[in-house]
């Protein structure tokens, strides 16, 4: 056991001695470590060089697309076309129907279109009158406030303005260029009628009284209807219209004070503001 | 008495202040503090490598990479220990794939017998010297990686098995096993080779 532990003592030592050589070698690595960590800086300076303008770009795309709205719409549609989100349900008082396609929608049958009197439905073109007002009737299928997960939408800011409020069962928000308010349902629809009145008195035919009273009918009836919230709005446009401004005020200080989650926030501020003037 | 007192605290005090100054650029990624390191340690550095893995190419890699990788993992240095048991630490992290490649180029080296001798005063001593130590190289080569750098680290470096524990990162008691078990296989190895 002596002789084992000597021969081991012997061979560690001889082992540290060997090792403890000094190595001609050694300039050579300080000089491969210097040359490995310069590399490396060049690379990280190189890779922050691509990824910053890269980083940059998306960030401004993002944003623009925040601010634009096209960011949830895309999403949303990237979500329903993956899989990830559930296709948007019909709403609760229309018979369920599939919802159609983007391609199919310019072609498809309209069947309350074709129930409808063919008058009763504004023409595509029926929005420019609508746009020279000075707060054009921008819609939003689900407008009640006193729904909360409706509110919640709307805090994500008002949609384009071609698009139209009068969509009844599938929300095709992804169609905002659609200008017929013509819902995709064979039912008859009183509230829907009740709107489409008041709409066509108000941009159609632009008697702002008869709006007027058409827009009272359908929010007596429909306080927290589907789409109360335009129906509001256009209402205070007609008290504008009139000149009714202490009533036009007060219809319109919901919407400048951002109650409706900033839908018509700043029209509605802007109106407020030549009102007073 | 007292100025020599105060003088010495001073002195040391101004070595803390560099030190501190040394990690600080370290961190920032300086490669001048790097090369300050390695003038100051390579040799420690060098010397644990070459006992560890057993080869000089080797040993530079492993020297090179600890350098190399010393602005990052400086991150991690809480002043527990010296600047120098830092950096062997460093070394234990990287050298598992450093001692496999050089026990893979050892074994095939041996086959051939290429293995480069030096000249010397001494040749016979040298000679008995060489053997026993390529005996327990190769000898370590069969060792686990954690019990061969507990080996080193407390036969061949003499360091104490607490040290030996902060530089691994395990407890004192551990690196004791470690000892003991690779002790007793390589008193079992070098007597199957006829060593005596």
């Amino acid at each position: 056991m002596t002789v084992e532990r000597d021969i081991l003592d012997e061979a560690v030592r001889a082992l540290r001695e060997t090792t403890a050589e000094e190595e001609p070698g050694h300039r050579f690595t300080r000089a491969r470590v210097m040359a490995s960590l310069h590399q490396g800086k060049v690379r990280r300076r190189t890779r922050l060089a691509f990824v910053l303008p890269l980083a940059a770009s998306f960030v401004a795309a993002s944003a623009w697309g925040v601010s634009s709205g096209k960011a949830q719409a895309f999403f949303k549609e990237l979500g329903e076309a993956v899989g990830i989100l559930p296709a948007t349900p019909p709403t609760d008082d229309k018979p369920a129907i599939p919802k159609p396609r983007k391609g199919e929608r310019q072609s498809a049958p309209k069947p309350a279109a074709t129930e409808a009197p063919v008058g009763e439905e504004p023409p595509a073109e029926e929005e420019a009158p609508v746009e020279e007002t000075p707060a054009p009737a921008e819609q939003k299928p689900e407008p009640s406030e006193t729904k909360p997960a409706e509110t919640t939408e709307l805090t994500t800011g008002p949609r384009s303005s071609a698009e139209k409020p009068e969509k009844p069962a599938p929300r095709v928000t992804s169609s905002p260029t659609d200008p017929s308010p013509a819902p995709v349902t064979s039912a008859p629809d009183p509230e829907l009628e009740l709107y489409r009145e008041a709409h066509r008195a108000h941009f159609q035919d632009q008697d702002t009284l008869r709006a007027l009273g058409a827009w009272n009918r359908y929010l007596e009836r429909h306080p927290n209807g589907r789409f109360a919230l335009e129906a509001r709005y256009n209402r205070a446009l007609c008290l504008v219209r009139l000149g009714r401004k202490d009533e036009a005020r007060a219809a319109l200080a919901p919407f400048a004070s951002g109650r409706y989650g900033g839908y018509r926030e700043r029209e509605a501020n802007e109106l407020i503001e030549a009102l007073s003037k | 008495m007292d100025e020599l007192l105060s003088l010495t605290r001073t002195t040391l005090d101004a070595a803390e202040d560099e030190i501190e100054s040394l990690i600080a650029r370290l961190e920032r990624g300086d490669p001048l503090a790097v090369g300050e390191v390695y003038d100051l340690h390579h040799n420690a550095v060098r010397a644990f490598a070459k006992r560890l893995v057993g080869e000089s190419a080797a040993a530079e890699d492993l020297v090179h990479e600890v350098f190399v990788t010393l602005p990052k993992a400086i991150r991690g240095y809480r002043g527990d220990s010296s600047l120098r048991t830092f950096l062997i630490s460093i070394a234990v992290n990287h050298a598992r794939h450093h001692v496999r490649a050089a026990t893979r180029r050892r074994r095939a080296m041996e086959k051939l017998a290429l293995e480069p001798e030096r000249p010397s005063d001494d040749p016979e001593r040298d000679a008995r010297r060489r053997e026993l130590a390529r005996a327990l190289t190769r000898a370590l080569d069969e060792l686990p990686l954690d019990q061969r750098v507990a080996f080193v680290l407390c036969e061949v470096e003499e360091r104490t098995s607490r040290e030996a524990g902060l530089i691994v990162g395990v407890p004192e008691a551990t690196i004791r096993t470690r000892l003991f078990h690779a002790k007793k296989k390589l008193r079992a190895m070098l007597e199957q080779e006829g060593l005596r």
